[in-house]
């Protein structure tokens, strides 16, 4: 059953562990990130090459700016040529209508003309020459071909035929001598050109074509030469009928263009055209090649006008090469790209790697959980499982016992106490893995009581005084006397640490000593502080207690003699609450390997596996010392040197209690009250080591004597104070005993050993000593009976040694006492009675929850009530607290009243007993009753009554 | 003689205990009870058991007519005499007797009335044979008991 519930236990805190899911929020998507670096590097994509376009507008802005103003500026310059050369030929035409017609006789004949426009050709640089057509009507053809000498002929160079009007160029310039004659007339763009020159009185111009002379391309100016001067708003009619003639030249457009451009400097980068739009929808290139070429990305168009109303022309300009991109833009958004991209990606695999992280975080939490929880099935297995080995085991017991009583032979004997001994151990390793187990589930709760620290010590001691004896070695306690007398804490686990330590050093030390010191830690410290590092002392005769080296020499007499010296102590330890205190327990042993040292506090880790089988143990014991160790509040450690020895010191924090203000001590089961018949008596002790005999004075100090130690006996002797006793350690009175017999004017002598040997027995008998040897190790109440003996004060009084016993001590409780016994079964009823009544207790029983309130009402004689909690009609905590009701109610008017009220409860868990405390029970015991639990449930509250009155042990 | 025959009750008495031991009807709490036994209370032991058997007795009888009526299951009822009977078992450290108490226990929370009524019948019969050994170890202690009274005021040594 038990099993059964702390597994459940285990299943629902794992649940309920495994059950939370993480606490903390998550800002990463945990799916998906994939998706989300897409989505983000396709967005700022788009805003990079929406900042690239915006950059670039800028640039390209520019870029327009230049082709525009450049092409703006070659067609004015192309503009402001041709206008100039217009305008000459205008004033050609005035200078031919001026002295050609209007003198009479004409003052300009070929010759005059030629030499004239080529004298005035720099005029002109954009016309290849000009010439004069006179207008001939058909009935002046022959007169005009007399006059000059030829016939008029068309533009094929063929006698022209006849037409109503002809225009024979009769005056060229030089270039155009080849003209003479010819019928401008003739041909389909000149005669239109002249038509609509006469018609306007204006330059006109022909739309482009290949040009006679050259392969250029060209343009033909006409301007109309009038007989006499016109008004300014003239009928066409008016003006056909002046017309006198007709000047004109050609343009030979490109290589003009060419000539304008060559001058004007990066000329190469851009490609100009020029176009006669006259006919919008067929524009024909007066310039440039037709094909389509250079940076279409950029166009610019500039209108020209060369002063022909009829004509319109344009120029279109492009970039030769595409213009470079903008790098600023360029590098700018690219930059920016690759950063956010880059920025993305470390998200991305940022994101991944936390994701990983939290799953990774989260399984492990879970592991730990999981771990934690196994941990402590593992603590509550172990606690259930010895628990439950220990119930049979305590049979098995029980039977060897009943069989070591019967009649066996002694073969059968040795076999059935072999067989006790091995399960006393079993049941002792039980015992410890249940400790350790308790402890790592958290179950173990430390006391709170007051307790004499020296009377435990003095237990311990006498626990292995036997073992010590037996191997010969040296086994001794000091307690400081700066240490208080009583102190508050948990006794018995303190006492378990010491006895662990100790039963260690005993068992693994052959010969030399093991010594448990007990120091204030601020004093402890202080003194080392002070003394600081000494040379180690390496002097055969060590200053320890035996003589031996000890791995820790801070224990050796240097330091001793300051922790036991009398002078009063600096710092006021004893005034404060806290009492911090140092224990050390030091041998002379085998010590511990140096590579096995960071095992020591391992359970079930021994040195070395041969250790187990020397020694034999589990070395579960120092694992338990230090979870108890730690569980009071302080710290173990250890020092040790192989074949050397061990120290292994450890500190606890226990609390001070003024003494007499918390009179229910709890006492050690051996510990009995020190007599103090020997106050004042003097003691000189001679030892020659001033450990041992700072030992021994601590322990008759503690017995009121006042005590001189020496190291000789001839010092003794010396010594002029008188003293009562001298006791002699052994060794000393052996090593000085050639020279010196018993001196005659020395007191009483008392010889403290060790061990002895039958002939150091025997000379020592010779000597007188055969009565008065005090065998160690050293406890107040030994060396108090031996004083007893030698000195003959007080008969042998018993001390009430009896009180050994639990149940001897509990009888002394329990004696006299009134007892109610209140349980619904009455075979429980009968058994509780009959155990309290063993101990000495009246008893009266009641049935019932009702019978038991009948009997409780105030005023009642009883001391204690045992009420088992579970009664039908009314439980155990419900009659408490009627009971407790009552008391308040009493108490109001007077005299306080509190019974105390023990649950009797077959199940000890803590929630039970909760529950008991919080209904005003004083305590519980389970069910059935067994003696230890009885003893400790009672003694809490009646070792305080009892105390008060004497007590008759 | 007698000394011999107290000798040899005192060591059947033992047999017997260890062999209730090794069965696992008794645990340590008998012994404890033994314990208690001393010169003011002589019949301690035999006092509590037959109370014991006496309340067991009427236990079970009741156990066994709640359990045969069949209209009703009162399951709180036969909680309550569980736990005495239980209680008293543990008392006088008759272990077999609290553990079937238990299985039975379980099985009345289970409402599993065919299993109570085998636990009854094993609690029956287990009552039966505790009570048998137990009536058989009093006889027993009753004659050593006898057998000292006869032998210490005697002569010692007979043998």
């Amino acid at each position: 059953m038990g099993v059964g519930h702390h597994h459940l236990v285990s299943v629902s805190l794992n649940e309920q562990q495994l059950g939370t899911k993480r606490k903390y929020i998550s800002y990463i998507p945990r799916t998906n990130q994939g998706k989300y670096l897409a989505i983000w590097i396709i967005s700022f994509g788009f805003l990079a090459i929406y900042v690239y376009k915006y950059l670039d507008a800028g640039h390209q802005e520019r870029i327009e700016e230049g082709l525009a103003s450049m092409c703006d500026q070659r067609a004015r310059m192309l503009q402001d040529q041709f206008r100039v050369s217009v305008n000459h030929v205008h004033a050609l035409a005035v200078l031919v209508s001026t002295f050609h017609y209007y003198k009479n006789p004409s003052v300009i004949d070929q010759e005059t003309f030629a030499e004239y426009t080529a004298r005035t050709a720099f005029e002109r640089p954009l016309l290849s020459g000009v010439a004069y057509a006179q207008r001939v009507m058909n009935y002046e053809r022959e007169e005009l071909e007399r006059q000059h000498d030829g016939t008029i002929r068309t533009m094929t160079k063929e006698p022209s035929p006849f037409r109503d009007e002809y225009a024979p160029v009769i005056f060229a310039q030089e270039t155009l001598s080849y003209l003479k004659l010819v019928d401008m007339m003739s041909g389909e763009e000149d005669r239109e050109n002249i038509l609509r020159a006469r018609a306007t009185g204006k330059a006109v111009l022909t739309s482009p074509f290949k040009l006679l002379g050259s392969n250029h391309l060209g343009v033909v100016l006409t301007f109309p030469v009038y007989k006499s001067k016109l008004p300014p708003n003239a009928s066409v009619r008016e003006r056909i009928e002046a017309t006198a003639g007709y000047l004109g030249g050609a343009f030979d457009v490109e290589s003009l263009v060419e000539n304008l451009l060559g001058q004007l400097a990066e000329n190469q980068e851009i490609v100009v055209k020029v176009f006669d739009i006259t006919n919008t929808s067929n524009p024909l290139i007066t310039y440039g090649r037709n094909t389509e070429d250079g940076d279409m990305s950029h166009t610019r168009v500039s209108m020209l006008d060369f002063g022909d109303p009829f004509r319109k022309h344009q120029m279109t300009c492009r970039y030769l090469h595409k213009q470079p991109i903008s790098l600023t833009a360029f590098a700018t958004s690219t930059l920016g790209y690759v950063i956010v991209i880059l920025a993305g990606y470390m998200f991305y695999t940022g994101a991944i790697h936390i994701v990983q992280v939290e799953d990774d975080f989260d399984t492990m939490q879970q592991l730990k959980v999981r771990a934690e929880a196994a941990d402590v099935a593992k603590s509550q297995f172990l606690a259930t499982v010895s628990h439950e080995i220990r119930t049979p085991m305590n049979g098995i017991l029980g039977m060897l016992a009943l069989l070591l009583d019967t009649e066996l032979s002694s073969t059968q004997r040795d076999y059935a106490q072999t067989a006790q001994a091995c399960g006393r151990a079993l049941i002792t390793l039980i015992n410890e893995v249940l400790d350790r187990a308790k402890i790592e589930a958290g179950k173990l709760d430390l006391e709170s009581v007051p307790f004499d620290i020296r009377s435990i010590l003095d237990d311990v001691l006498s626990l292995f005084s036997e073992k010590s004896r037996h191997k010969g070695i040296e086994l001794a306690v000091l307690v400081s006397d700066k240490v208080p007398q009583i102190v508050i804490g948990d006794p018995g686990r303190f006492r378990q640490v010491i006895t662990n330590l100790v039963g260690n050093s005993v068992k693994f030390t052959e010969q030399g000593h093991v010594f448990v010191q007990v120091h204030l830690a601020d004093h402890c410290k202080a003194v080392i502080d002070t003394n600081g590092i000494r040379a180690k002392s390496t002097g055969s005769p060590f200053k320890t207690l035996s003589g031996r080296e000890a791995a820790d020499d801070r224990n050796s007499w240097d330091t001793v003699k300051h922790l036991v010296a009398k002078e009063e102590f600096p710092f006021q330890i004893v005034t404060t609450e806290n009492v911090n205190l140092v224990v050390s327990v030091e041998d002379t042993g085998i010590g511990i390997p140096v590579h096995a040292q960071n095992l020591v506090f391992m359970p079930f880790m021994q040195a070395d596996s041969s250790t187990s089988r020397l020694y034999g143990g589990t070395g579960i014991g120092l694992s338990i010392s230090k979870c108890l160790v730690e569980l009071m509040g302080g710290k173990i450690s250890f020092v040790s040197r192989p074949q050397i020895g061990s120290t292994f010191s450890f500190t606890v924090a226990l609390k001070s209690c003024k003494k007499g203000a918390v009179p229910n001590l709890k006492k050690s089961l051996y510990d009995d009250d020190l007599p103090n018949a020997f106050h004042g008596l003097k003691v000189t002790v001679v030892d020659s080591k001033p450990v041992r005999g700072a030992v021994t004075r601590y322990h008759l100090q503690r017995l009121g004597v006042i005590v001189n130690i020496v190291d000789s006996i001839k010092m003794a002797d010396l010594d002029d104070s008188k003293p009562d006793l001298l006791l002699i350690e052994k060794d000393t009175w052996l090593s000085s005993n050639e020279n010196t017999t018993k001196p005659q004017h020395l007191p009483k002598m008392i010889l403290l050993a060790t061990n002895i040997t039958v002939p150091e027995l025997d000379k020592l008998k010779s000597a007188g000593f055969s009565d008065t040897v005090i065998m160690k190790p050293l406890r107040a109440s030994r060396v108090a009976a031996c004083l007893q003996q030698v000195l003959g004060t007080g008969k042998t009084a018993e001390q009430g040694k009896t009180t050994a016993k639990g149940s001897v001590y509990l009888r002394g409780l329990l004696c006299g006492k009134k007892i109610l016994v209140v349980d619904d079964n009455r075979v429980n009823r009968r058994v509780a009675a009959g155990a309290l009544k063993k101990f000495g207790a009246e008893v009266e029983c009641a049935d019932g929850g009702a019978a038991a309130l009948a009997l409780l009402q105030l005023p009642h004689a009883f001391d204690a009530c045992f009420m088992d909690i579970q009664m039908p009609e009314m439980d155990g905590f419900e009659v408490t607290r009627r009971v407790r009701k009552m008391e308040r109610e009493a108490n109001v008017s007077g005299n306080m009243r509190h019974l105390p009220i023990l649950a009797m409860t077959a199940d000890v868990i803590h929630a039970t007993f909760e529950e008991c405390r919080k209904s005003g029970m004083d305590g519980y015991v389970s069910k059935p009753f067994e003696e230890e639990n009885l003893y400790q449930a009672v003694a809490k509250f009646f070792e305080s009554k009892t105390a008060i009155q004497p007590r008759n042990g | 003689m007698l000394g011999f025959g107290a000798v040899r009750l005192r060591t059947d008495m033992n047999r017997l205990l260890s062999l209730l031991f090794h069965q696992g009807v008794l645990d340590e709490q008998f012994l404890q009870l033994q314990h208690l036994q001393d010169q003011t209370s002589p019949n301690f032991v035999s006092d509590v058991v037959t109370i014991y058997f006496q309340e067991s007795e009427k236990q079970l009888r009741n156990l066994r007519n709640l359990l045969l009526d069949r209209e009703i299951w009162d399951y709180v009822k036969l909680g309550i005499h569980l736990n005495q009977l239980m209680g008293s078992s543990s008392s006088i450290g008759a272990k077999r007797m609290r553990n079937i108490c238990a299985v039975f226990r379980a099985a009345v929370e289970q409402s599993n009335r065919p299993a109570c009524i085998r636990a009854l019948e094993v609690l029956e019969h287990e009552y039966c044979y505790l009570k048998n050994k137990l009536h058989e170890l009093f006889q027993m202690e009753q004659q050593s008991v006898l057998g000292d009274a006869v032998r210490y005021p005697g002569v010692v040594h007979q043998l």
